[in-house]
């Protein structure tokens, strides 16, 4: 395989290992957790490393996810020591496992490959160097075949536990009821992440893990309400992060896992702009309408009140209405088109009209209010 | 260890000195105001700011990389705002958006910086990490000038933050925008962070704004002493850091800098009024109390039977009054003269021990 599909392969599968986990984090409201679980799981792998000397073994995986955990626990110790705020106590715990890190790679790991700018920014470019051999086949690049495992365990936990989470997500309550531990989902969630951010440590870097954990999700949650499609949909948005993202780091010769996280941001922002229920676009256009549509309305009940020269016929022409109803002149054209295309009045030479539909209009406006 | 007071010691020092006046101001207000890990999404949001403002300028001026990492801190927390008020996503999510993407993107351009030929990004690699020692007299100027503004702000909108933050729909009553001053403060936030970064770095700023208020809020509760204590923490452990990271070979300011603050949390965890150790021992205290009142209560109690208020009772009846008091406890009452023994079981109060107990069931009843 020519590195560059191994390289978009492995985006795929960080993106879909973390899009799995990070659905469930939107919902419960604990995205900034899984940036902590990022950071400290560097913590593990130092002290991992120190005792091991190798950057090659399992156990650094690991020792990692435990200290992935050990920031949950530590973490909701703190929040239900009820001392300090839940973002107070996420913001606390995770520099300092950081803080530990960065120096213990100072003082004593100084020489080896475990520099600072790589495990913040990682580099998924290098990953095909490192072959998955053996004797004298190659299965393909290591990355590659640990992200799938780690994608595997992740689909496993939440497949299995599928029900159980949905309930726990939406209404805790009713799963504490139930009999349903919620620590223990609540554990096996913040492990998934952990062992999300280990296993992308050194392809994406542990602050990009982030923005493929939670953007996507994100994204899609702006695109749906349905739990399994919002599933779906974050790993289809996930994948195309990393599919365009490597296209894009190509082109412009730079940072694959930066321009992974580019790509996400702008998708995000997409259906931010244009999301069919939620976007922006579409609730500026709601507002509009419904501002039109009460004008409109308010039209009517003017129209009612203020008879013509006529007996029974409601009339009013242009300028006495923009007098009357103090709109400025361009805003009063449109209400008065919108009500003529909704067939509220009818035009009668210079003056307009109410219809007997607007009539009707305008009096249920009244009784209800 | 041994400690040398050189040049850019003494530099970094007044540096970090600053900065910690600085972030213990501004931390009481995060952390008062529940907005705590905003600190650390506009920490990481300001990356893309001075790799545009470099590339635009191709400049390394400490001034026009400043101005570029506000505007992206101040874009990114418009951008979260945005985000909370016009879609269904939380705080959290839009934290870590903003967060994640704005220094995904960072990284992008800093890639694209490195390619160009008359610009090493030295500058810009130490705003991961910080790097105090870097430090020269003039970032320490303009440094200075941005705390005065900064302290001197606090102190013309003293009132109108602390309403702002404990009262918000007072705040309104009183005629004041809410917008306006969410708006200075949100700048005092940015610049504040901004100028922290050359020395503690990205990940570990958020530490510098939750961290000092944190443990001062365990100590006081008055948002004056509070923020005296938060920023004399912050001040200590800025120069403590610098001070351990320049006598030891190889050791980097910023994360000891954190190190320290995250020890004094911890200490205030414990030891603090409101800590965990002293409002165990207040609990022992407490329980201590209530078992020598009920024992005088019970004494009193079965005493009413009798003519005489003094009169002894084995010590076994107790039982049915809830549970037998264990010897020490009527050792201790015994030397505060409040009971006697007159033999190995049976115990009676005295008069003191009476009035005592009559006090109690008054303050009871």
């Amino acid at each position: 395989m020519p590195p560059i599909i191994e390289i978009i392969i492995i985006g795929c599968l960080v993106a879909i290992s973390g899009a799995l986990p990070g659905c469930f984090l939107v919902l419960r409201k604990m995205a900034m957790m899984s940036d902590a679980i990022s950071h400290s799981v560097l913590l593990g792998i130092v002290i991992m490393f120190l005792a091991i000397k190798t950057l090659h073994s399992p156990l650094l995986i690991i020792a990692a996810t435990v200290t992935g955990l050990i920031t949950v626990i530590l973490t909701e110790a703190l929040i239900s020591s009820k001392k300090m705020k839940k973002d107070a106590a996420i913001g606390l715990i995770f520099p300092l496992f950081f803080a530990l890190a960065i120096i213990l790679i100072s003082q004593y790991a100084g020489t080896i490959h475990l520099d600072q700018d790589a495990v913040l920014l990682g580099e998924i470019a290098f990953a095909p160097f490192n072959r998955f051999v053996i004797g004298e086949t190659d299965y393909g690049p290591v990355a590659m075949w640990i992200m799938g495992l780690i994608g595997c365990i992740n689909a496993l936990f939440i497949g299995f536990f599928y029900k159980e989470l949905k309930v726990a997500t939406f209404d805790a309550g009713l799963a504490a009821s139930m009999g349903r531990s919620p620590t223990l989902l609540h554990y096996g969630l913040m492990g998934c992440v952990s062992i999300t951010c280990v296993g992308a440590f050194d392809s994406v870097g542990t602050i990009l893990i982030v923005a493929l954990i939670i953007t996507p999700p994100a994204t899609a949650y702006l695109l749906t309400k349905k739990l399994d499609t919002m599933i779906k949909l974050s790993i289809i948005i996930g994948c195309l992060c990393a599919i365009l993202g490597t296209l894009l780091a190509i082109s412009i010769d730079g940072s694959i896992s930066g321009a992974m996280c580019t790509i996400a941001g702008a998708l995000f922002l997409l259906a931010f702009l244009c999301s069919p229920h939620h976007g922006i676009i579409h609730q500026f256009y709601n507002q509009k309408q419904q501002k039109l549509q009460f004008s409109a309305i308010l039209l009517t009940i003017q129209f009612l009140n203020h008879q013509g020269p006529n007996q029974n016929t409601f009339e009013y022409s242009i300028e006495n209405l923009i007098d009357h109803m103090r709109w400025p002149e361009p805003f009063a054209k449109k209400v008065m088109s919108y009500a003529l295309e909704k067939n509220y009045i009818a035009r009668n030479n210079t003056h307009y009209q109410l219809t007997p539909y607007g009539i009707e209009v305008a009096k249920n406006a009244m009784a209800s209010s | 260890m041994n400690i040398v007071i050189d040049y850019p010691v003494i530099i970094a020092l007044i540096g970090t000195g600053l900065i910690g006046i600085t972030s213990g101001i501004i931390s009481c207000y995060s952390v008062l105001k529940e907005q705590s890990l905003l600190g650390d999404a506009i920490a990481h949001a300001a990356l893309p700011g001075l790799c545009i403002a470099f590339l635009l300028t191709l400049n390394k001026h400490p001034i026009i990389l400043l101005a570029g990492a506000i505007s992206a801190g101040l874009i990114g927390t418009l951008l979260i705002s945005t985000i909370i008020q016009k879609s269904i996503l939380k705080e959290d999510t839009a934290l870590g958006i903003i967060l994640s993407v704005f220094f995904g993107f960072g990284t992008l351009l800093l890639t694209m910086i490195q390619k160009i030929p008359t610009a090493r990004q030295s500058g810009l690699d130490t705003y991961l990490f910080g790097n105090a020692s870097s430090m020269l007299a003039s970032d320490i100027a303009m440094m200075g000038i941005l705390s005065v503004m900064i302290i001197a702000v606090t102190i013309l909108c003293w009132k109108e933050f602390k309403c702002l933050i404990f009262d918000g729909d007072f705040f309104l009553t009183q005629g004041f925008s809410k917008t306006k001053s969410d708006i200075i403060l949100t700048i005092l936030t940015v610049v504040t962070i901004i100028i922290g970064l050359q020395t503690v770095g990205v990940i570990l700023m958020s530490a510098m704004i939750i961290a000092p208020a944190t443990a001062a809020k365990l100590w006081q509760k008055k948002l004056g002493p509070m923020m005296f204590l938060s920023v004399t923490f912050a001040t200590i452990s800025g120069l403590l850091g610098v001070l351990i990271s320049s006598a030891t070979h190889r050791l980097p300011t910023g994360p000891t800098i954190v190190t320290v603050i995250s020890v004094i949390v911890i200490f205030s965890l414990f030891f603090s009024p409101e800590g965990i150790v002293i409002q165990w021992i207040q609990k022992q205290r407490n329980k201590r109390a209530i078992r020598i009142n009920s024992i005088l209560i019970n004494l009193y109690t079965l005493a009413k039977t009798h003519d005489n208020l003094c009169h002894p009772h084995n010590i076994e009846t107790l039982k049915v009054l809830g549970g037998i008091p264990p010897l020490h406890l009527l050792q201790k009452l015994e030397r505060d003269g409040l009971i006697v023994h007159h033999n190995d079981h049976d115990w009676g109060l005295t008069e003191t021990g009476i009035s005592k107990a009559i006090h109690i069931l008054q303050r009871i009843h």
